[in-house]
């Protein structure tokens, strides 16, 4: 083992470490949902926004963005525009009223709004699917950062560590009932990457290659790239390289050149390109630098649809993440719920410069791993191929591995948590609903999607996380934008444009996520399918409500009252803080 | 916030300046509380304003017993137990301060005789425990009461206040239809609380405008939002050129995505908080007023 693996494993401990140690302390401050509740209280806005997200910031946000951006320029900055302007639309649409009502996950607030256990069942098994979308990428990523920093350890290794001790945090926990563990954690992520971002921009400055070349990227340095999955690459210059392995359907050894088209290397193979070759580029992606600088650039017909359905997705989606809802119902009020947002779109948006920096730079440091397909491993790399080997690029690379495990550990213990407390608290499974079935649902919580993470294709993290943000939007959206701003609503239109909704986007997700990926329009909708299911979704919910008007529940006007007037007319439900 | 605590207390008094110098009462109503007045459902335990009634009642009772004692404000207010449970003991406890009264409002809701702040209807009107639950049955006990003849001058004056719109014109006599007993006749839904009635409709017009001024002011921000970075790949699309552009040395679309948007969108975030908490300052206000 290098010593740069030894550093980035200990710091990768550190942080593990430090989350169960810390979440077992929590079982002391915060017994009981309530002491939780009343402890949360005291939490001022910018403390909640940290902790809200820190919570947010994902493997997608920590890693993906800056490989997305390596690999298809500003289209991929879709991505975090969109990941903060869910904030935006959770701002708008959500925040006050959703605090307002009480309730505490989506299931809990088709109760309060529409008294049907029907849609309380229907939410639940959403919040479960949407949950383990939402964890099988944050796995993975613990797998694909371990396997990056030491190459001798196999993925899903890190996998299994990463699974483990987010069961273990929860169980032994609940690391979430600690807000400032959350909040230390999102000033962690940024710090693992503000600091490589500064040291980047001050020792490279602007000598650099120039961004703007008509020709594809080049390789820094001799490079050995692995394929670890099979895939296609395409060439516009002559490419001479060694390869050992299966290339265009031969076995080959020794030199090759490739001219310019499309070539398939299979799993396994090894090739060996010298300083200065031009980098063969997956296909579909753009290849030559200047045209990966300008947006629009890849080589479909249908990547228009593909960013409005994504911009879709990630707007109308992160109202319904499982996560995200449960952290804004330890604000006071509707007012500082309020405010607690647009403090997070403050810090998301602060974040989300630097895996955008670092994206581009990656273009010209590491782009070996547009070959190898491992995109999302350019941040956790770049740091040492582009300042060398010294012991501060080293120390770099570790504390970046480190934020990158906090984002999985934090983003997983709270989906865990979300999800547990969803089973736990469903009759049917658990009839008794004490601590105990908190735990022994947390660990199926963990284990289903553990499991999954193992078989499921590895696509790239922002895409399985927008695959997750697609069924929130199709399915929690509506419910909770109708619930709260339409009357109208009644619990069988509910339960109709859920069902729509879910059953729509969940499909074409699991399609997308077994690897079964047809070219053309099929794929694209299968890839990104909100652009049709979200107002699907939401048609369904408006008509089917319309047809069953009788069902309307007689004090309809009281609840969106209470939903939308201020806590100071006395109108809300929790009260514990005046009267407790 | 506590200034408005005033308001039941001040419309209490009034009320009870004509009318709760009756000295008999029916026993029923001053021991056992009104079959009504349950035990609180358990989801809203702190929600109702229940309180009122009991309030009234020990007011009431307060005034039976010490007549000359002059109409108070709250400073004459028992003030024992503050607890979750008080109301469940049958104690007393202060009137929650964010209340308002369904009698401080004026709007009538329909069929409602028209209140006024002598209606002796309010006295033992029942409010219901949880804003979203169904009005309750008929109050069995809701007799005439016949008063003593020694209150009859003291009730007579307000008498044609308390029935503006009333059936009937009541001469100063007949104080036997001013008092309580007019409820039997009636079909209006008394006890289930004419006030909270009230507010209802108050409340719905109210409410529906709240609620349709802030979903505007969410559309809008959203819309502005929406269609400023929705439009974008659409431009770049139709104007390739858009996409070459440079300024501060950064590709229009890196500058635009990758770092104005997030200021925009803070900014959009930022007035949406600000415009929507004023609007529901201006509601509570129209509301507490």
């Amino acid at each position: 083992m290098t010593p740069a693996a030894v550093v980035a494993l200990s710091c990768i401990a550190i942080v593990a470490v430090a989350s169960t140690v810390i979440g077992s302390f929590g079982v002391r401050f915060a017994r009981s949902t309530s002491d939780f509740l009343v402890a949360s209280r005291t939490v001022g806005p910018t403390a909640n926004a940290g902790a809200i997200s820190g919570e947010y910031l994902s493997a997608a946000s920590f890693l993906s963005i800056a490989g997305s951006i390596l690999k298809f320029g500003p289209d991929a900055l879709w991505y975090p525009v969109g990941f903060t302007a869910g904030y935006l639309g959770l701002l708008l649409f959500v925040s006050a009223p959703l605090r307002r009502s009480g309730a505490y996950t989506v299931p809990d607030f088709a109760e309060f709004r529409l008294r049907s256990p029907a849609v309380q069942r229907v939410c639940t098994i959403l919040v479960i699917v949407i949950g383990w979308m939402y964890l099988l990428p944050q796995l993975q990523g613990a797998g694909l950062t371990v396997a990056t920093v030491v190459p001798t350890l196999p993925s899903w290794s890190g996998m299994v560590a990463a699974g483990v001790v987010v069961i273990a945090t929860v169980v032994f926990g609940g690391m979430r009932s600690i807000t400032f563990v959350q909040a230390f954690q999102f000033w962690l992520k940024f710090t693992a990457l503000a600091l490589p971002a500064v040291i980047l921009l001050i020792y490279v400055g602007n000598n650099h290659q120039p961004f703007n070349r008509p020709a594809p990227p080049q390789f820094p340095a001799d490079t050995t790239v692995n394929i670890k999955t099979d895939v296609v690459l395409r060439v516009t210059q002559p490419v001479v390289f060694q390869a050992s392995g299966t290339l265009d359907g031969t076995q080959t050894y020794g030199l090759v050149t490739w001219y310019p088209g499309r070539h398939t290397v299979m799993k396994g193979a090894q090739l060996n390109f010298t300083a200065g070759t031009s980098v063969p580029v997956p296909d579909g992606a753009p290849v030559r630098d200047s045209s990966w600088l300008t947006p629009l650039s890849a080589e479909s017909n249908y990547q228009l649809f593909g960013i409005y359905s994504l911009i879709v997705a990630l707007f109308l989606g992160t109202m319904g993440l499982p996560h995200v809802l449960v952290r804004f119902y330890t604000n006071p009020d509707g007012r500082a719920t309020r405010r607690t947002t647009v403090v997070v779109l403050a810090m998301l948006g602060a974040f989300y410069l630097l895996p955008t920096l670092l994206g581009a730079l990656s273009r010209l440091y590491v782009p070996q791993l547009l070959v190898s397909g491992n995109t999302d491993a350019a941040i956790l790399l770049l740091p040492t191929a582009a300042l060398g080997g010294g012991p501060l690029p080293t120390l770099l690379a570790g504390l970046v591995a480190a934020g990158a495990w906090a984002a999985f550990l934090s983003t997983s213990s709270g989906l865990v948590v979300g999800v547990a407390g969803v089973l736990s608290t469903s009759p049917a499974l658990f009839p008794r609903g004490g601590v105990r079935d908190f735990r022994v649902a947390a660990v199926i919580a963990g284990l289903v999607p553990l499991g999954l993470a193992l078989v499921a294709a590895r696509l790239d993290f922002s895409q399985t996380v927008s695959l997750a943000f697609a069924v929130a939007a199709s399915t929690f959206c509506p419910l909770l934008v109708l619930g709260i701003w339409w009357s109208g609503l009644t619990d069988r239109g509910a339960v109709a444009g859920l069902l729509v909704g879910g059953v729509s986007s969940a499909g074409a997700v699991s399609l997308s996520l077994v690897g079964v990926a047809p070219g053309g329009w099929a794929g694209m909708l299968l890839n990104r399918p909100a652009l049709i299911t979200v107002p699907a979704a939401f048609l369904t919910m408006t008509v089917v409500s319309m047809l069953t008007r009788k069902r309307l529940l007689p004090d309809v006007p009281r609840l969106l009252l209470r939903l939308h007037a201020p806590e100071r007319l006395g109108l809300s439900q929790d009260r514990t803080r005046r009267f407790g | 916030m506590s200034t408005d605590g005033h308001v039941p207390s001040a419309s209490i008094s009034s009320v009870s300046d004509d009318y709760f110098e009756v000295e008999d009462l029916p026993a029923p109503r001053r021991q056992a509380p009104p079959a009504g007045v349950g035990p609180p459902t358990e989801q809203d335990a702190d929600v109702e304003p229940d309180e009122s009634p009991i309030q009234l009642r020990r007011e009431l009772r307060r005034r039976v017993d010490n007549p000359v004692l002059p109409a108070g404000g709250t400073g004459a207010r028992p003030t024992g137990s503050t607890g979750r449970h008080a109301r469940r003991d049958g104690h007393p406890r202060p009137p929650r301060l964010d209340y308002v009264p369904r009698h401080a409002v004026r709007t009538p809701g329909p069929g409602s005789v028209p209140v006024s702040p002598t209606d002796v209807t309010e006295v033992f009107s029942r409010v219901r425990q949880d804003p979203t639950e169904r009005p309750m049955p008929a109050r069995p006990e809701s007799e005439p009461i016949k008063l003593t003849q020694r209150v009859e001058p003291l009730l007579a004056p307000p008498v044609p206040a308390a029935e503006p719109g009333g059936a009937e014109p009541v001469a100063p006599g007949k104080r036997e239809r001013v008092v309580l007993a007019q409820r039997r006749g009636q079909t209006r839904p008394v006890r289930t609380v004419v006030d909270v009635q009230e507010l209802t409709q108050v409340g719905e017009v109210l409410s529906s405008s709240l609620i349709r001024s802030q979903l505007a002011l969410a559309l809008r921000i959203g819309g502005i939002a929406l269609i400023t970075l929705g439009s974008l790949p659409a431009m770049f699309l139709i104007f390739p050129v858009l996409g070459r552009f440079e300024l501060f040395g950064l590709r229009l679309p890196w500058l635009l995505l990758g770092v104005l948007a997030y200021p925009f969108l803070l900014a959009l975030g930022w007035m949406y908080a600000r415009s929507a908490d004023r609007l529901e300052q201006v509601f509570a206000d129209h509301i507490q007023n």
